[in-house]
């Protein structure tokens, strides 16, 4: 027997709990690579990264 | 429009680096795999960098960096008509609940019930419903009114709720063509598959 507020109750923790696993998880080696790289790269400016911002 | 403070580099790489769990779940939670949100979270981290002289100090870097994801992942699929899938390496995965529930909801369910929602809403639901974003902030990264924030947030708990209640996917969720089937259909439908 499943009531609506039981489903909602699931629903929110499901949410919350699918997200934060998430930050949970150590860094994939290559995005602390690519942070590193970013030292020394300066200003090339990415494949439409201005747009992005203001879309 | 330049009167703002710039961050210095160190500074603006160490935000940077704090907000990468964060932009990686939201990501994750959009594209619905994990490969196809890492890769946004690459593409994110090089367009912030690229344009730092943009951020203002002070403000939020993740809703910063939120707004060029989403805004990347949704010309993307613009581009390319990407189809969002579920993370099957998660499909096994059971979502933490507390030990009074005994019917937590599975992860892939989950994941499955968000590629339902349209893009507009699964967004809002992950901003405010995962991320713990409030209305006004998730409206601001979704560039968006507060009050249709609100209304993507209902109407996306409203279709998730139903999903997740009755079993019922699509296909869309899987990237395929669009037809209605329940979970015991897919069920028989696969194996079949295996069958034959």
């Amino acid at each position: 027997m499943k009531s609506k507020d039981d489903m909602e109750q699931r629903l929110g923790l499901g949410l919350k709990n699918m997200y934060l696993s998430v930050l949970e998880e150590p860094l994939p080696d290559d995005m602390l690579a690519l942070l590193d790289q970013l030292n020394d790269e300066d200003d090339e400016d990415t494949d439409g990264s201005r747009s992005d911002l203001n879309e | 429009m330049s009167n703002n403070k710039a961050l210095p580099s160190a500074q603006f790489k160490k935000e940077l680096a704090e907000a990468i769990p964060h932009l990686r779940a939201f990501g994750r939670s959009l594209a619905g795999d994990r490969d196809v949100a890492d890769d946004l979270v690459q593409d994110t981290l090089l367009k912030a960098w690229a344009a730092r002289d943009r951020f203002i100090a002070g403000t939020s870097m993740r809703a910063w960096t939120f707004v060029i994801l989403r805004n990347t992942f949704f010309s993307s699929m613009r581009r390319k008509k990407f189809t969002g899938n579920y993370d099957e390496l998660a499909a096994e995965r059971i979502l933490s609940a507390p030990a009074s529930q005994q019917d937590p909801l599975h992860l892939a369910d989950l994941q499955r019930g968000l590629m339902e929602l349209s893009d507009d809403q699964r967004e809002a639901i992950i901003l405010v419903g995962a991320g713990g974003y409030s209305y006004e902030e998730a409206a601001e990264i979704a560039n968006c009114a507060i009050g249709t924030m609100k209304s993507r947030v209902s109407r996306a708990r409203k279709t998730l709720e139903e999903i997740l209640d009755e079993g019922r996917f699509t296909s869309a969720s899987d990237g395929h063509e669009n037809q209605t089937a329940t979970a015991l259909e897919n069920i028989i439908g696969a194996v079949e598959k295996i069958a034959s």
